[in-house]
């Protein structure tokens, strides 16, 4: 019994300690993002690229996914709404549903199992392969130049995605709305921005945002924090980091419905 | 060469280790700058590990030298160019241009004109190790410690960089080469079976 107190001891501090190392990582991330000192012409061409790397590269497969996911959500919802005779209350639940959970939700899952994962296994690598010292050894600020840029084109991509599924399943529901008979384009968008508050919006955007946060600050701190510099260290690495991810992604869902319910 | 007399090495015993005797396995497997950060001591030179550790973590965060090391590669993500511009465009923003038209110039010199925008993996070990020599010029830093024995795979090419770090001795840098003596001893070897 002693020896489990001791381990459960242990297990709380080691627990504690990664906490405290990470709320000083996000500290030092935030702080860096609001220096002007952070934006030179080096950071700048990674930004650029990352956002090239995480938005534009998988716009193709996001676009697709969206229509069909958008599309059949929309439809599916305006079809019960019809059935159900409550199709003003379920337009407003469906612009809520689709802009303020469907989109960033399913932007994120994306944006982190491809980029995410990605830069955690980036990142190991350079530490492993010692890019990351070599960056400290020629005073580039590791924060400012890996870091920062890829926190931003996190938040930015999650965004504009987020924003451009809601548009994808607009337009998708939209035409099969046409399948069922002449429907004006005018009414129909007329409908959406009636439904659409302006409250919601912020939630999207911050939503958004803390999602783009938070799919590349897990996996960079991951990569980073890697104990043994060993190539086979890389896949435990990847695997923490995503399992961490997932976390914090399930939890701003929770913290985000908790918040609205009050 | 005195290490003795420059500050970076005062902090270390460096004396000891250029005396000591190495085994030739462990010149070719133990970077030197690993010997002299203390990341490997077969000579039980670290007595307290942490305070090593500091001294490493000072030495290299130290503005005034830009060390040329195997322990610190190039970018894999960035071509040659880049790789070499990377401390300059993070420091010195104001000249990115003017830096940018020597570089090239740097690498036309340097017969790589070809590599400017290809990744380190495409090109060959004296490429690189000669971009790495660049990327420290670039720095302007004052001093300049270059490990070139264990970046070769033949020693014999040792003799082409002589030649081609000349351009480096004619400006105010200063430049170090230190490695092993059991390496230095194996090149000068080669030099005398080639006279």
């Amino acid at each position: 019994v002693f020896e489990r107190f001791v381990k459960l001891g242990l297990d709380t501090i080691y627990l504690v300690q990664e906490l405290i190392a990470f709320i000083y990582f996000l500290n030092r991330t935030i702080v860096a993002i609001f220096s002007f000192k952070t934006y030179n012409v080096a950071m700048l061409n990674v930004l650029i690229k990352q956002i090239y790397f995480t938005s534009v590269q998988m716009f193709g497969l996001f676009f697709f996914l969206s229509l069909i996911i958008g599309t059949l959500v929309v439809s599916l919802l305006i079809l019960a709404g019809h059935t159900l005779g409550v199709s003003e209350v379920n337009n407003r639940f469906l612009t809520y549903f689709i802009a303020v959970e469907l989109a960033p939700l399913f932007t994120v899952l994306l944006i982190s199992l491809r980029s995410g994962s990605a830069i955690n296994t980036e990142i190991a690598v350079m530490r492993v392969s010692n890019e990351v010292e070599m960056l400290e050894c020629y005073g580039i600020d590791v924060i400012g130049y890996l870091v920062v840029p890829r926190v931003i084109s996190g938040g930015v991509s999650v965004l504009v995605l987020s924003m451009l599924f809601v548009l994808v399943s607009f337009v998708g529901g939209y035409f099969f709305g046409l399948l069922y008979g002449a429907i004006h384009f005018t009414y129909y968008f007329l409908l959406w921005m009636n439904s659409f508050e302006l409250f919601e919006l912020y939630i999207m955007v911050f939503k958004s945002v803390m999602f783009g946060f938070v799919s590349m600050v897990i996996p960079i701190y991951s990569g980073l924090g890697l104990s043994v510099k060993s190539y086979t260290a890389i896949p435990i690495s990847v695997m923490r980091g995503m399992v961490k991810l997932s976390v914090a992604i399930i939890l701003i869902e929770v913290l985000s419905l908790s918040l609205q319910l009050l | 060469l005195s290490f003795e007399k420059n500050l970076p090495f005062r902090q270390i015993s460096f004396q000891k280790i250029a005396n000591a005797k190495l085994s030739s396995a462990d010149g070719s497997r133990t970077s030197c700058l690993d010997f002299l950060f203390c990341k490997k001591s077969p000579l039980k030179l670290c007595d307290t590990q942490s305070s090593m550790e500091e001294m490493r973590r000072n030495f290299v965060r130290d503005k005034r030298f830009a060390v040329v090391s195997l322990w610190l590669p190039l970018m894999a993500n960035l071509s040659i160019i880049d790789n070499i511009l990377l401390p300059s465009y993070y420091l010195d923003t104001d000249n990115i241009s003017t830096l940018k038209h020597q570089a090239e110039i740097a690498l036309e010199r340097l017969d790589m004109a070809s590599i400017t925008h290809k990744r380190y993996h495409e090109c060959s070990d004296e490429m690189i190790f000669y971009t790495k020599i660049l990327r420290a010029y670039f720095t302007k830093r004052e001093i300049v410690i270059i490990e070139p024995f264990l970046q070769l795979s033949d020693v014999e090419t040792f003799a082409m960089i002589e030649d081609r770090v000349e351009f480096m001795l004619q400006t105010k840098i200063t430049l170090y080469a230190i490695d092993y003596l059991v390496n230095q001893k194996r090149y000068d070897k080669n030099k005398e079976k080639d006279a």
